[in-house]
């Protein structure tokens, strides 16, 4: 067995609370949510903090609400019941769908939203036991000063593994978060950095305490789409986000489309806007894949062919809007 | 018959559903010290110097042993392993030295900070690398890297292709694969007052293991006691002893305490056996009508840093070339080469799946060449009873017709073969692959026996005590069956003790398909002796003719009349009379022979064979194979428990698709990419199909109850099958295994049935 390192565990009750103990142990502390990402980690000793805070007894973080223009959604909200919320159903088709995509029965159940959205990057040279490491030399996420994906490379390419990340991003999510001087709104899309070794704009004393999802348009649909290994357990090896709404005459009043899994930043695919005002014919989408599959160059970050993972952009771009759903009327 | 062939739950079931049953990672003694090993973390390099003054001021720590502090005895099949390395390490898993301490977190502590300092020599990752003249030298002395090397050869291959109307030629190469036993490799090592060893330990072939452990530890063999506890899987990786064993007894020795060592995930994935990588060379000729005319093989194996009993797979290998199918001229070359890669062991079906990969994807291409059916092909090839192959394999009993008509059948192979079905971007299509190998263990030491003793109680309950392993595969429930059968008592009177090697009788061990053959007949010889003896004493006691008396119910019958109760005529034998103890035991030589130095004779009493029938989808625009239905004939002789079969069918079966699906150990630089379940990728619920099974019984005559080994058998003829199922779904013929979506959809496009998505 691989065990835990020793730490002291904190069970706050208010969000202040939690913020305090961060800053406190700050340096040597993490945010424990549903814990399935921090503890395998912990035990490759990826992290072995002295301080762990736990979410769990923090009232108000697992809502699930639409209200003022918004679907508002709490950070401790399991990704098994993401998978399931009739709103969600109805809302936010594609939040859905990658929500049941994400591992299995068990880590649905304890993995929550939060902690999807704040994963940490993955690499097959990071995510493996301190020994492993020591014996390839270590790499520059962690402890050493070399990449092992990019020779000579200055910047960690480790990848985004979030599923939930892409469908909000393509849903105009924006998230809130608490520290010490107070809290703060930030997109979505301006959480993320391409920085493998820290993706999240979240400093180490600072909660995410809320995602806020704008109410769908008339005519909003979204869909989502993931390649794995297998169809339980794997984290993604591609995973494609889109969203569209569509106006009374079948036109894309807008088009938005995610790729993750690839780098360490989810990306939001740029330049679609010549889409606006026309149809989604399948020679549009065709178009779109082709657009994204040109903004993408993804690595050997995991045991699987870059160069393959990169010709699926197209398919999955496809297939994503094939399986759109429109959102309903709540 | 009233149990022979029912489905009958293992009796070590429900211990397992319940968690009840304590496995060796359970198993805790009092005084017990917990022992870690410090690894190499270098694939290959000169060791300058290990200090070890920093692990032995950790607290709880007993004892820190290097090279330097133990007699290194080399062991292993080439004998050139030992349990510490002390001046050189030849792979990433390399034992430098070993810690016991009173947790096991005290000992890992200690283990890392261990000091040592290495010179890094150039290492080798490649069998064509190592065969290179001037490549660095793995082992001194072992010039060119080669340990072993295995000619064979039956009539005149140069004939043979005179002889042929079509000759196809391959390449085939197969991946690192690993067993992902459940329960991780451990053992605990505990001396007695007296100097006498106990290891409980997990190994496949506990007496040979005494003899190897005692010249290893320097003991002698009668001073070591072998306990098996159960055991989480083993699949072939317990059939060598690993280094690990042996230092346990080190640090028992060294710390007067009992060591027990236990695997981490990471450690197992690493640090035990793999399935031999291969490259795979063949030519396959036959005439117009599709007759075979030769197989002529080279292979290349890579054995890694050390050479264990996977080093021997060559020799099953061999049969599948020589044998499967009518060929009347074989020749088989092949090469086992050191690297500094982890080293290979041996696995559920040894070369055998390597083996039948390239022979049943080249009947395919014959097929095609001929313009024949390639179920028609293999019908024209197979075996009958009765045969003699080239290599001397006497077939007693044989259902490979059936099987593969029967896998056609379940299949739905004419009207499918006829036209595979094509929807939208998916592909259909079928494709099937036979088997053969031993069915009733293999002759490769003197003898290949079993000893078995039968004993009755005075309240009748019955216990077998077999010299046979029960590794999972449950040799224990059949064992019972066979004897309850005999003996005319419910399975719940018979009990079976199989687990301890001062009570046991001798047995080579649980390998080569052999355990409910060999172990098997050796428990009915002993059985149907105490049934004669119950008969007789009855016969005697009640004057009444034997030969009308027979055992039921617990009962000793005439007839529908009841003689008396077994308990009861058992207490009379011992308390009255003569005072007789009612107690036989046997010992069961399979009638095979040791082959000879060019691999010819009969290795084994009897055969196993089998086909199977995939049908698979296949995604044109991602490559993503997807299985949908198994159809499996075994020819197992006769059904013992048709429950138990079924398990063994669908394991294997299982396993076989992860082998040709999605299970690779990536190994880069002679480091594991991926040792942990997240990464290595076994099959999870959704890939695994439905699998439709048939058993043939061709009722062999030296079998008991006329069964033979099925163990290995479901894994082997998986992947040759998905390959011919792709090749027919798609027109593309895949040689690498796994088939990763990314390996389909790049052949896909190479072979121009697809355009690349964005040309």
């Amino acid at each position: 067995m691989l065990t835990l390192p020793p730490f002291t565990y904190h069970a706050p009750a208010t969000v202040s609370e939690a913020v305090a103990l961060l800053a406190e142990h700050r340096g040597d502390v993490k945010l424990l949510a549903g814990g399935t990402d921090l503890l395998p980690n912990m035990k490759h000793r990826l992290f072995t903090p002295a301080h762990l805070v736990g979410l769990r007894s923090v009232r108000g973080l697992a809502e699930i609400a639409e209200k003022d223009g918004a679907v508002r959604l709490g950070p401790m909200v399991s990704i098994a019941r993401l998978a399931r919320d009739p709103l969600v159903e109805q809302r936010l088709p594609s939040l859905q769908a990658a929500a049941q995509a994400i591992a299995g029965p068990q880590l649905r159940q304890m993995g929550t939203l939060g902690g999807n959205l704040c994963l940490d990057t993955r690499c097959v040279f990071y995510n493996q036991t301190a020994f492993w490491r020591l014996a390839l030399g270590y790499c520059l996420k962690k402890d050493g000063t070399v990449c092992h994906v990019v020779k000579a490379g200055k910047r960690c390419v480790a990848a985004a593994s979030n599923d939930t990340a892409p469908a909000l991003l393509t849903l105009g999510a924006r998230i809130r978060v608490a520290g010490p001087l107070g809290t703060r709104d930030v997109a979505l899309a301006d959480f993320y950095f391409a920085d493998g070794v820290r993706n999240l704009g979240l400093q180490e004393d600072e909660v995410l305490t809320g995602i806020e999802v704008p109410s769908p348009e008339a005519g909003q649909r979204s869909g989502f789409q993931k390649l794995r290994v297998r169809e339980a357990v794997d984290y993604p090896s591609l995973s494609v986000a889109v969203s569209s709404a569509l106006d009374a005459g079948g036109n894309a009043r807008w088009v938005r489309v995610a790729v993750s899994a690839l780098g360490a930043r989810p990306h939001l695919v740029g330049s679609l806007e010549s889409l606006t005002g026309s149809k989604l014919t399948s020679a549009a989408v065709a178009e779109i894949g082709r657009i994204a599959h040109r903004q993408c160059h993804p690595l050997t970050n995991i045991n699987i062919d870059p160069a393959w993972r990169r010709d699926l952009i197209p398919v999955l771009v496809k297939r994503a809007f094939e399986t759109c759903r429109l959102a309903r009327a709540s | 018959m009233t149990l022979i062939g029912a489905r009958i739950p293992k009796l070590d079931g429900p211990g397992k559903a319940t968690g009840e049953t304590r496995y060796l990672s359970d198993l805790e003694v009092p005084g017990m010290l917990h022992g870690v090993i410090r690894r190499s973390d270098r694939v290959h390099a000169r060791i300058v110097s290990v200090d070890v003054s920093k692990a032995l001021e950790v607290s709880g720590v007993h004892a820190v042993l290097t090279a330097r502090d133990i007699v290194n005895v080399p062991f292993g099949h080439g004998k050139d392993n030992t349990p510490l390395k002390g001046d050189r390490v030849r792979c990433i898993r390399d034992e430098i030295a070993a810690v016991a301490a009173e947790t096991e977190s005290a000992a890992a502590e200690a283990c890392r900070a261990i000091r040592v300092e290495y010179e890094d020599l150039p290492p080798v990752f490649t069998v064509e690398d190592a065969l290179k003249p001037g490549a660095p030298e793995i082992h001194a002395g072992r010039a060119g890297n080669l340990p072993f090397t295995y000619d064979y050869a039956h009539g005149d291959v140069a004939q043979g292709e005179a002889d042929s109307a079509h000759v196809v030629e391959g390449e085939f190469v197969l991946q690192f694969m690993t067993h992902c036993c459940m329960g991780t490799s451990a053992i605990l090592a505990a001396f007695d007052s007296e100097g006498r060893l106990t290891l409980t330990s997990l190994t496949q072939v506990p007496f040979l293991y005494r003899r190897d452990m005692a010249a290893i530890v320097g003991m002698s063999p009668e001073d070591i006691r072998v306990i098996q506890p159960p055991i989480g899987g083993a699949f072939g990786s317990k059939l060598d002893i690993y280094p690990f064993e042996p230092i346990a007894v080190h640090l028992a020795r060294a710390t007067r305490r009992p060591v027990r060592i236990v695997f981490s995930r990471h450690e197992e994935f690493v640090s035990s056996p793999t399935r031999q990588p291969m490259r795979v060379r063949l030519r396959s000729g036959c005439d117009g009508k599709g007759r075979l005319t030769f197989r002529d093989a080279q292979l290349w194996l890579d054995n890694g840093g050390y050479t264990s009993w996977g080093a021997t797979t060559p020799f099953v290998m061999m049969q599948t070339f020589s044998s499967l199918y009518r060929v009347p001229h074989a020749r088989f070359h092949t090469k086992v080469a050191y690297t500094n890669n982890p080293y290979s062991g041996s696995f559920r079906g040894y070369g055998n799946l390597q083996a039948t990969f390239a022979v049943e994807s080249q009947l395919d291409l014959l097929a095609e060449k001929v313009g024949v059916d390639p179920l028609e092909l293999r019908l024209m090839n197979s075996q009958e009873t009765g045969e003699k192959t080239g290599q001397g394999l006497e077939f007693v009993s044989c259902g490979l017709r059936d099987c593969l008509e029967s896998a056609a059948e379940m299949s739905g192979w004419r009207a499918k073969r006829a036209s595979p079905a094509l929807k939208g971007n998916v592909r259909r299509g079928v494709g099937m692959a036979s088997m053969l190998h031993v069915g009733g263990g293999a002759k490769i030491y003197r003898s290949d026996g079993c000893g078995s003793v039968v004993s009755i109680d005075d309240f009748g309950k019955v216990t077998l005590v077999t010299g046979s392993t029960d590794i999972g595969q449950g040799s224990e429930t059949v064992l019972a069956q066979m004897v309850a059968e005999v003996l005319g008592v419910a399975m719940d009177r018979v009990k079976v003790i199989n687990s301890d090697t001062d009570v046991k009788p001798w047995d080579v061990g649980v390998h080569a398909s052999r355990t409910s053959y060999v172990a098997g007949n050796s428990a009915l010889l002993a059985a149907n002796e105490a049934k004669a003896k119950l008969l007789t004493a009855a016969a005697d006691l009640y004057e009444l003719p034997k030969g009308e008396l027979s055992l039921s119910g617990g009962f000793i019958m005439r007839g529908a009349e009841k003689v008396d109760a077994l308990d009861k005529l058992v207490r009379t034998l011992h308390f009255t009379g003569k005072g007789e103890l009612l107690v036989t035991h046997s010992y069961f030589e399979p009638a095979s022979v040791k082959q000879d130095a060019g691999f010819f004779g009969n290795v084994s009493p009897t055969y196993a064979f089998g086909t199977h029938a995939v049908e698979v989808e296949v995604e044109l625009d991602t490559g993503q194979v997807r299985v949908l239905a198994v159809s499996a004939a075994h020819d197992v002789g006769k059904v013992l428990n048709a429950m138990s079969l079924e398990g063994q069918i669908e394991g294997g079966v299982v396993m076989g698709l992860g082998y040709s699906l999605t299970e690779e150990l990536k190994i880069r630089e002679g480091k594991v990419l991926n040792p942990s379940f997240r990464d290595y990728h076994l099959l999870t619920a959704p890939e695994v199909p439905p699998i439709h099974f048939k058993a043939i019984e061709t009722e062999d005559p030296s079998g008991p109850f006329g069964a033979k080994g099925v163990g290995e058998a479901p894994a082997i003829c998986v992947a040759a099958a998905v390959a011919n199922a792709v090749h027919h779904a798609t027109g593309v013929r895949f040689t690498e295994l796994p088939l990763t979506p990314e390996r389909v959809l790049n052949g896909l496009i190479a072979a121009g049935v697809v355009r690349d998505p964005l040309a």
